[in-house]
């Protein structure tokens, strides 16, 4: 099957790990794979995957246009970062394809995509797809700092991603609503392949920082390395969101003597000065020791993770529609700490450990408090997770689903090319994509899709 | 020259659009010109399934198709770049039919959208039109009313004029065509309970509902008329109905706010018989000049009497409205040689 991936090349972006190894394993299976790098503006000396070699930009050229227009499948890897993927947001409407969704929040997308591309606003899109309502609250949220917070429950934009797939991939159950309301082709959850350094030589006491959850311009400002103590490590990775906990974690660690004596939290990736300077202030009030890196090395990451006791995934409210941060944590051994949320959710019982996001302080308290004494059953859980995860998130499996969809897709052509005349038609005569007259339209075609 | 001829159609119902369309072929091929005619079927009930069907005309691919000549809602949306409409008539439940105050529950929902829907697709279809013509003054004035559209009227020919060549009355007036509510035979029949026994009807045609014949009948016994009523309800073959027709004293045809002229009246008109109407009939009244050509009266039993009464006692004076009655469907000067030449131009 002769394809084109539309996805970014960097090294800094977890997207592109994920996608370099399926790039890999759809080559490995003798598909014809042609990468289109989708990153906005890709400096020279940017270290790139291997997948880079041979890829061409996405800058829509004659020859660019003529390759996808050749491809059987194309295929687009979305994730909330406009710095990584603003050629898919270009080329995905013209030629449509299987969008990848990395992410079910993508307002930081679209709304960075704005920004970089002058003529289509924010507030055309938001209008379009959630209504004038939506979009008039715009400039107010923006104002008062809840603009992530209200686009994630009125106007995620996953819809604007999605309305004109071919099919979706998602990597987690937990978002899918959206997506399935919005797209018209079809929509297959898959868990998303990753691999890590777990088996390199790590230092494990090395400070590191990246970010995995999403993909972020990430700001190198390395602190010195930690001096190996006696201590317990609980550590969170990835650019330092409010939506990553680490207040609770720090309120957690500080909620007695015992653990604090015990424990100190590192803190790895890109964060804000203001964020760090009211961690730290919380952290010296409770008499937690805190520590906030910047961004490292994939080797110094590995290094961090494996000197970690306990991994915190904690994440409220969960955006992500996987967690490259949780499935390194898995291949690493690592006991981890999940929110009952979002993907984390779906994870087997038995391969994290859950906490209660009503009830996370306490939960995690208590973990903290016990965790020497749970270390061998913790280390088995460790254990059970790099199995799980070793045979989840698999590149092969992961590659072989692309091509059965792409395979379902082109199957589902004609149908799909008449659904979109009809479409075409029916705005024509300014019948709504929610009428009630499509009902009796579509009922015939819905055994073409099932 | 290949032309095809696009209808609607109700399977196993066959009208004045039916005939239309299979004599519009025939002298489109008497004027060396290749023609067949696509009937596609349409339904408009429940009003659920109209925009499928509309979906339906749109999206059909012709080829080898030098012309397309349509005729009815949603036929005319087919997409042809020769594309002359006949417009026999849009869906006039979505028009002047459509009573938002009191929607008819037989007709179209009160569904906006599906309104804006059919008007927009005619403004679509009507826009990308060659030529637009209409088949009378009243389907030229909704158009002009309720879609900013002008059309040119051209009647339709009656098909078989030899065959109505008139003949001496044999005093009786003749209601032919479809039988159903819409045409209101019943009405003449509770008329000739009015007139003196003189009076005789013949009803004739094909009748539309599994009741209708046995309804009529009863009707005619009750109101004590069957003596002086001929019921001949089934399909007449051309000649049987010519025959009706030129023995007639005069015709009359009542429909209920009908866009054309009627090809009734028109039979009638070539056979230079007096014609009889109601004021709510519609393109008819285009044909009958009250005391000229015929009587148009209120659509009452009493008042219908008193023209069928005056019909049968003045036989030399019908007789002329009948002359003139024909006179004037000469002066349309409607033949299809002429009909053809203005769709091919």
């Amino acid at each position: 099957m002769r394809l084109a991936v539309v996805t970014p090349v960097s090294t800094r972006s977890a997207i592109a790990r994920s996608t370099d190894l399926v790039v890999a394993a759809l080559r490995a299976q003798d598909h014809d794979v042609l990468v289109v790098r989708a990153d906005n503006d890709l400096a020279v000396g940017v270290d790139r995957f291997d997948m880079d070699d041979g890829a061409m930009d996405w800058t829509p050229t004659p020859e660019l246009i003529a390759e996808l227009s050749a491809a059987d499948a194309i295929v687009y890897e979305l994730g909330d970062n406009a710095a990584f993927h603003a050629g898919c947001v270009k080329l995905m409407t013209t030629f449509p394809g299987i969008v990848v969704l990395h992410d079910f929040y993508l307002a930081n997308l679209y709304n960075g995509y704005c920004h970089l591309h002058p003529g289509v606003t924010l507030d055309e899109l938001v209008e379009g797809r959630y209504g004038p309502d939506v979009a008039a609250a715009l400039p107010e949220v923006v104002a008062d700092g809840r603009f992530q917070s209200f686009m994630a429950d009125e106007a995620p934009m996953t819809e604007v991603a999605v309305e004109a797939a071919r099919a979706a991939i998602c990597h987690a159950h937990w978002g899918t609503e959206r997506v399935l309301a919005a797209c018209g082709g079809p929509v297959t959850v898959m868990p998303l392949p990753y691999d890590a350094d777990a088996d390199t030589d790590a230092d494990p006491d090395m400070g590191v920082a990246v970010d995995l959850d999403g993909d972020l311009d990430l700001d190198l400002r390395d602190g010195p390395s930690e001096t190996p103590s006696e201590k317990r490590t609980i550590v969170t990775f990835g650019h330092v969101n409010r939506n990553k906990r680490a207040r609770s974690v720090i309120r957690a660690l500080g909620a007695d003597a015992t653990v604090r004596a015990r424990w100190r939290y590192l803190v790895v990736g890109p964060i804000d000065p203001t964020e760090r300077a009211e961690l730290t202030a919380l952290a010296d009030q409770r008499n937690v020791e805190l520590v906030c890196r910047g961004e490292v090395t994939r080797a110094e990451l590995a290094s961090a993770i494996a000197g970690a006791d306990l991994v915190s995934c904690l994440r409220y409210p969960a955006l992500e529609a996987s967690s490259a941060s949780a499935i390194e944590a898995m291949l690493h051994r690592k006991p981890i700490a999940v929110t009952d949320t979002g993907f984390y959710a779906e994870l087997p019982d038995e391969v994290v450990v859950k906490i209660d996001p009503e009830a996370e302080i306490r939960e995690l308290h208590e973990l903290l408090l016990s965790f020497d004494a749970r270390a061998p059953h913790l280390a088995q859980q460790g254990e059970r997770a790099r199995e799980w995860a070793l045979a989840t998130f698999d590149p092969d499996r992961y590659a072989a689903g692309i091509v059965e969809l792409a395979e379902q897709v082109r199957a589902q052509e004609p149908a799909s090319a008449a659904l979109t005349r009809i479409g075409r038609d029916l705005a024509g005569w300014g019948v709504a994509p929610d009428s009630p007259l499509l009902g009796p339209v579509l009922a015939p075609l819905d055994p073409v899709w099932s | 020259m290949n032309v095809l001829i696009v209808n609607n159609m109700a399977p196993f119902v066959w009208g004045g659009a039916e005939e239309l369309a299979v004599h519009l072929k025939r002298n489109l091929e008497l004027a060396d010109v290749s023609a067949e005619i696509l009937r596609i079927p349409f339904q408009w009930e429940p009003t659920a399934g109209i925009t499928a069907q509309m979906l339906l005309c749109r999206r059909l691919e012709l080829t080898n198709v030098d012309r397309v000549i349509a005729l009815k809602f949603p036929a005319y949306l087919i997409r042809h770049h020769e594309k002359v409409i006949w417009c026999l008539h849009q869906f006039r439940q979505a028009y002047d039919m459509f009573d938002p105050a009191a929607p008819d529950p037989a007709m179209v929902a009160n569904d906006a959208e599906l309104l804006r829907a059919i008007a927009t697709a005619d403004a679509e279809a009507f826009g990308e039109a060659k030529a637009i013509f209409t088949n009378s003054p009243v389907t030229a004035d909704r158009l002009r009313r309720f879609n900013s559209i002008d059309g040119q009227v051209l009647y339709p020919p009656v098909n078989d004029p030899e065959r109505f060549g008139g003949g001496e009355a044999e005093g009786y007036i003749f209601a032919g065509g479809r039988v159903n509510s819409m045409k209101r035979q019943h009405l003449l029949l509770e008329a000739l309970a009015f007139t003196p026994p003189s009076v005789r009807l013949v009803i004739a045609g094909p009748p539309e509902g599994a009741s209708t014949a046995d309804d009529l009948a009863a009707r005619a016994e009750e109101l004590g008329v069957a003596d002086r009523v001929t019921l001949d309800l089934r399909l007449l073959d051309r000649d049987e109905l010519a025959e009706w027709v030129n023995g007639a004293s005069a015709c009359a045809y009542l429909p209920r706010d009908e866009d054309s002229l009627g090809y009734v009246a028109m039979e009638a008109a070539t056979a230079g018989k007096a014609l009889i109407t109601t004021a709510d009939a519609g393109g008819v009244l285009g044909l009958v000049d009250p005391g000229v050509t015929g009587w148009v009266t209120e659509p009452s039993p009493e008042a219908l009497a008193e023209a069928m009464a005056a019909s049968a006692a003045d036989p030399r004076a019908t007789r002329r409205r009948g002359l003139a009655a024909r006179e004037r469907w000469n002066a349309f000067d409607i033949t299809w040689p002429r009909t053809v030449e203005r769709l091919l131009a």
